[in-house]
């Protein structure tokens, strides 16, 4: 039996105790492995009777979720990503299948890479770091040479900071490949954060040199292009959000800081997610560097 | 609903949803609307007492050796969860 205790379920607040670390979630070995393996990350087919007990394709469903919450928390808080990957991960499996089995098999990428950069490297040595970094990184170039042919996007146009549009515009087919083309911008990110090939590496966000921080701001934009430019799917604030939480030091331009803490507010005021916290942090990085 | 838990984490996550909503649009939170209809129920603490309800059944299912956790007990967890870490960003920012 494996025992998850489910510390996701715990609240951040302060670290305290609270009765929902009581919780404790006895789930099958074999079963609960297999949620977060690449292989095998499709999960069961959907269950035809909406009753059924036990519910796979319900349970898959929820595992799926408590991956993007733990990816969106440790991206956020720069900590080591909690729940248990298969440990055979091959990302040369590139089996044609649909845009939601995409989005998912990135998104277990983006988990491996949290685990690697706030937790694995520090027990690696140079090898095995430039090794390891190397196989996450071949996955980010398989997705630029040969991607999914669907995530494609229907449009797209550079950013024009003339007229005020500081973000490229990119049009997808729906939110759910918004949500794969924005886990492949946090990739991204962390994977320029924890590139072993850069003098000094970096574990964590800092401004350390102007091309890493330049590459990063790039990466942002597209991030934040992702989700102004499809409004009809607004769950792709929050994801630009994170980013914007980690990236956002990295802007020096005055407009373009008022862009992004427009996205903030708007995350906020119309969707009661709060960014209060984001923005004065970001103002006070921005007011120290000016 | 056949699940307690499910239903109160529900509205444990609505209930904190539409309060904070009606704060960060109006500053205030006396009055809570949703598509143009008042919610005369609906307070800033009415989410606490749907999580202290949802939390309460939570014990009582681990205590019972009889009640299994099933799929639906696991999304109401990962309901709370979202809950507990946007109250958890709201209230750092409280805090001075």
């Amino acid at each position: 039996m494996f025992l998850i205790i489910f510390a996701s379920a715990a609240p951040l607040i302060g670290g305290s105790e609270t009765h929902l670390d009581a919780i404790q979630f006895i789930v099958d070995a074999r079963r609960s492995v297999a949620y977060y393996s690449y292989q095998t990350i499709q999960g069961p087919p959907r269950d035809d009777n909406v009753h059924a007990s036990p519910c796979l394709s319900l349970r898959h469903s929820v595992f799926l979720n408590i991956l993007r919450q733990e990816i969106w928390s440790a991206f956020y808080h720069q900590r080591p990503f909690r729940l248990p990957i298969a440990p055979y991960r091959d990302y040369n499996i590139s089996s044609p299948t649909n845009d939601f089995v995409w989005t998912n098999r990135m998104s277990l990428w983006v988990a491996d890479l949290l685990l690697f950069c706030f937790g694995d490297q520090k027990h690696m040595d140079v090898d095995e770091k430039m090794q390891r970094w190397a196989s996450l990184k071949a996955t980010e170039l398989k997705w630029v040479t040969q991607p999914p042919p669907a995530f494609k996007p229907i449009y797209y146009q550079d950013r024009d900071p003339a007229v005020g549009q500081y973000f490229p515009t990119i049009w997808h087919m729906n939110g759910c490949q918004v949500t794969g083309a924005q886990h492949v911008e946090l990739g991204r990110i962390l994977l320029a954060l924890s590139d072993p090939t850069r003098s000094p590496p970096l574990e964590r966000a800092g401004m350390q040199s102007d091309t890493l921080a330049e590459e990063l701001r790039i990466i942002t934009r597209r991030l934040c292009g992702l989700a102004v430019s499809n409004p009809n799917h607004p769950a792709a604030l929050v994801t630009a959000t994170v980013g914007i939480s980690v990236c956002g030091k990295y802007f020096n331009d005055a407009a373009e800081q008022d862009a992004l803490v427009r996205i903030l507010v708007h995350l906020e005021s119309e969707y009661a997610w709060p960014t209060e916290t984001t923005v004065s942090t970001l103002r006070s990085h921005w007011a120290m560097t000016t | 609903m056949f699940c307690p838990v499910l239903r109160y984490a529900i509205y444990t996550l609505a209930a904190g949803h539409l309060a904070r909503l009606a704060w960060y649009q109006r500053r205030s939170t006396e009055v809570i609307t949703k598509e143009g209809i008042v919610l005369t129920g609906i307070t800033p603490h009415t989410a606490i007492r749907y999580h202290d309800t949802c939390i309460s059944y939570l014990m009582a299912i681990s205590k019972d050796p009889a009640e299994e956790f099933n799929e639906d007990v696991l999304a109401a967890a990962t309901i709370l969860r979202l809950y507990e870490e946007i109250d958890g960003m709201v209230a750092r920012h409280s805090t001075p």
